[in-house]
């Protein structure tokens, strides 16, 4: 992290509105796309929004300002499972089949729909692995987890998703 | 005739490209210094307060003792007045009487008159 954004970090913590809105410029987009992988459209937003609050109120006690990106993360990260948790996002199986008919007979398939069959942290492996380039590592740091699972999660996902590319039921 | 690769990771290479793209193309409806200020602003509310889980635990644990000491002290209640101490039971019922300033007395067979052989 640079000194400009460390300092910005430290005048948010101790009060500053304005640097907590630079600071967000970057990370606000990443992180409304990382709600829509986990949640859908739907409450994407408000649950990013509500991580910013969060965040806001548990800023003075963050020890590392270079850890910022990855902290904040972390917090909308964990509202997403929770909310997914308490509504059960998924689709049910013939639903599914429904839409992998739909997904393939459509020539330009599109992964993100096809997502929603995943489990939640799986989504948020293949999301942030495809579309945010992050590392084992890095989606390890921000999902809690080990690199190891992390390399499972994808794994299972694409073996997942290529079977309903192929038309057929995950199993 | 081109068969696609048997790896998923190369099979997916096409629609991963796309929807990458596509995700990135999308911008939040809310631009990053409008949802700092609403953060801000939300912030200044009290935060609702969550009952934690261990609070719930420790009161369906109290009532679980709290029955436990109602149930222990019905049975330590003495029968019915008609029952004299020490007969505790008549040939159709079985008691089970525990008084402490009596000894314990467990019959299975209906009290036989003296000299019954039985």
């Amino acid at each position: 992290m640079d000194p400009r954004q460390t300092e910005l970090v430290r005048s948010a913590a101790e009060g500053d509105a304005e640097a907590f809105g630079v600071l967000l410029a970057e990370d606000w987009p990443r992180l409304v796309r990382l709600a829509r992988s986990v949640l859908g459209d739907g409450e994407a937003e408000d649950c990013a929004q509500e991580g910013l609050v969060l965040a806001w109120r548990r800023l003075p006690r963050l020890k590392d300002p270079a850890a910022f990106s990855a902290w904040l993360g972390r917090i909308v990260w964990r509202l997403c499972l929770r909310r997914a948790r308490r509504r059960r996002f998924f689709l049910p199986l013939s639903a599914a089949a429904g839409q992998a008919v739909a997904a393939v007979a459509d020539e330009d398939p599109d992964l993100g729909r096809l997502l929603a069959h995943l489990a939640p942290r799986a989504r948020a492996v293949m999301h942030l692995t495809v579309v945010e380039g992050m590392s084992d590592r890095e989606i390890a740091n921000l999902l809690g987890i080990a690199a190891t699972s992390v390399r499972t999660h994808r794994r299972r996902a694409r073996h997942k998703l290529g079977q309903l590319l192929d038309g057929g039921h995950p199993r | 005739m081109n068969r696609p690769p048997a790896d998923p990771e190369e099979r997916l290479r096409p629609q991963e490209a796309r929807w990458r793209s596509r995700a990135l193309a999308r911008c939040p409806a809310r631009e990053a210094a409008d949802a700092a200020r609403r953060a801000v602003l939300a912030a200044r509310e009290p935060a609702p307060r969550r009952r934690p889980r261990w609070a719930l635990l420790t009161a369906a644990l109290g009532a679980l003792a709290a029955g436990g000491l109602l149930l222990r002290g019905s049975l330590r209640e003495p029968p019915p007045a008609r029952q004299p101490p020490g007969i505790v039971l008549d040939q159709d019922v079985l008691l089970l009487w525990l008084d402490p300033q009596t000894p314990l007395y467990l019959h299975l067979q209906p009290p036989r008159a003296a000299g019954d052989p039985g």
